[in-house]
């Protein structure tokens, strides 16, 4: 694989990231570790599963037009996947960062909840959204990445969770922006207003806009200790 | 405060009603405590209520004597508020409240998850850790973010411990299930070292940073019916289950950028749970901590220490202030100390 590392960006749980450059343009590489911890025949189910998920979700997902990263290389006996480079800042610098005007988060929050409905409308959960995994562009829009936990999906539930697990972290990193849910809420909301109702997917018709979100508020009720 | 004397902790969360204490300066020593054992079936609240009220008075006497103390020498009473079973709390609460009166010494109530990580601090001397707390009904990882203890993913269904301690029931074992899972999964990778998950799937329910536990419990009791050997279900279902935990745990070592994992709850006297966390935390050069097995599970000394610590920093609990809330979150605490 003709990747030259520049400088290793993240150690995640599943990954090592890396930046680099890719046949002489700026590129990611994941890759993924094996974990010693787990029976070797889970590791490799998972890992594997993982892997290969994740390369077809992205080629679907960017030829339907999403923005998503490209996916450039994917070597499954090294498992390591190649994709092109997003630039800007993960959403957790953003929300940090005390210099950025309120009401220019809140567009950034509306944003990602916008992104969000529109890779739901494809029928797809990201599994792992965190604010370490939405990269805010210089133009203020809200490109999701690190899908090693995404799956295409029909039930209503799953699309719940998948929102509930981000009320987590902003709940847990960023307890000052209480309203963070909601700007994200309001953008996943208006995503059909902007695009029209969501198209079939070859499984099927996607999980509705409302349904969704009726499930998330469900959710919330049901976990410890809720507010 | 405190000053020299000894500060008092009563935990009644759930099924087990503890006394422990700290000395003046804080040193935790062991707790004397009674969990409820039904014959059959779970934790019934009231049943369990009515246990800590019977026990109350002797396990008082015990934890005395335990270090040769009058009740002279107590300063401080500490209790588990929240979170729990509200009928067992009110037991503990009216206890602390009583003994408060009785002594005229100040009383602190205080967060029983918050409690778990404190004791698993000062015992493994770590400093900022990921809590992974694993016991029967919660199933929580948390850590300190902007000066208060926070839960970054948790179950979404029911604890862990539950969960085991459901299947183990199933199988007719009695309460508490996880020793015995734990027991006949050893032994089974004892005489099949090279033994295979192959036909032993189970669910993997990791949700990001969330979990949930009861499609891997149905999903092994069907193993079971298909005539896998329980020594096989058991060992499966501990290497799916704490694979997903430990997963979580590192997701969120991976996420708030810390270098410490820390075990607490019931489960985390389970050695492949603490062996898997130790290989993960190595192997991302960080270190795995679990307290000792008596302040893993629910204990008075966890409370007394948490109690003597915060009165340390001038708060207390007031008569009129000191209901219990069994929904009181982990995030309520203000971590004024470090």
């Amino acid at each position: 694989m003709v990747f030259i590392d520049e400088q290793r960006l993240h150690l995640g749980a599943e990954a090592e990231v890396w930046r680099g450059s890719w046949m002489g343009q700026s590129a990611i590489r994941k890759q993924r570790r094996n974990r010693s911890w787990r029976h070797p025949d889970l590791d490799d189910r998972l890992g594997r599963r993982r892997m290969i998920a994740e390369a077809r979700l992205l080629v679907r997902l960017y030829r339907n037009g999403l923005n998503v990263p490209l996916l450039l290389d994917c070597d499954m006996f090294e498992q390591q996947l190649v994709m092109s480079h997003v630039q800007g800042k993960p959403l957790i610098e953003i929300l940090n960062d005390p210099s950025i005007p309120d009401d220019s988060v809140m567009n950034i929050l509306k944003n990602t909840g916008q992104s969000i409905r529109m890779l739901h409308r494809q029928a797809v959960i990201h599994g792992d959204l965190s604010t370490n995994n939405i990269i805010v562009t210089p133009e203020n829009e809200a490109v999701l990445i690190d899908f090693g936990l995404a799956r295409i999906e029909y039930e209503t539930e799953l699309f719940g969770i998948d929102l509930h697990v981000l009320f987590e972290i902003l709940g847990a990193s960023h307890p000052h922006r209480k309203d963070a849910i909601d700007a994200i809420i309001e953008g996943y909301a208006a995503c059909e207003d902007i695009h029209g109702p969501a198209e079939n997917t070859p499984g099927g018709q996607p999980v509705g806009m409302q349904d969704v979100l009726d499930r998330f508020n469900l959710i919330r009720t049901r976990v410890r200790y809720h507010g | 405060m405190a000053g020299g004397k000894w500060t008092l902790g009563i935990e009644s969360t759930a099924h087990t009603f503890s006394f422990g204490l700290v000395d003046g300066s804080g040193i935790p020593y062991p707790s004397k405590s009674d969990t409820v054992r039904p014959l059959e079936g779970g934790i019934h609240p009231r049943e369990a209520a009515d246990h800590h009220r019977d026990y109350s008075s002797e396990l008082f006497q015990d934890i005395l004597r335990s270090q040769n103390l009058t009740p002279s020498d107590i300063g401080a009473i500490a209790y588990s508020q929240g979170p729990g079973l509200g009928p067992c709390l009110r037991i503990g609460a009216s206890v602390a409240r009583t003994i408060s009166s009785a002594l005229d010494v100040p009383l602190i109530g205080v967060n029983h998850c918050v409690a778990h990580i404190e004791i698993g601090r000062q015992q493994c001397d770590c400093d900022d850790p990921v809590l992974l707390y694993v016991s029967g009904g919660n199933t929580q990882v948390i850590a300190k973010l902007q000066g208060k203890y926070r839960v970054l993913g948790e179950t979404l269904d029911i604890g862990i411990g539950n969960m085991l301690d459901k299947f183990a029931r199933m199988q007719g074992f009695p309460f508490p299930g996880g020793p015995v899972i734990e027991k006949l999964a050893l032994e089974y990778i004892q005489e099949n070292p090279a033994a295979s998950l192959e036909g032993l799937e189970l669910p993997y329910p990791v949700r990001g940073m969330d979990l949930a536990f009861s499609g891997i419990l149905t999903a092994a009791q069907r193993l079971i019916e298909k005539g896998h050997s329980l020594g096989s279900v058991c060992w499966s279902l501990q290497e799916h289950a704490f694979a997903a935990c430990v997963e979580v745990g590192e997701r969120a070592l991976a996420h708030t950028g810390k270098t410490e994992l820390l075990l607490g709850g019931g489960v985390a006297c389970n050695n492949r749970i603490r062996e898997m966390c130790t290989l993960m935390a190595t192997d991302r050069d960080s270190t795995s901590h679990a307290p000792p097995r008596m302040y893993c599970i629910d204990n008075g000394t966890m409370i007394a220490l948490l109690g003597h610590i915060e009165l340390n920093t001038g708060r207390k609990t007031s008569l009129l202030a000191s209901g219990i809330n069994q929904y009181l979150r982990t995030d309520d605490t203000l971590v004024s100390w470090s």
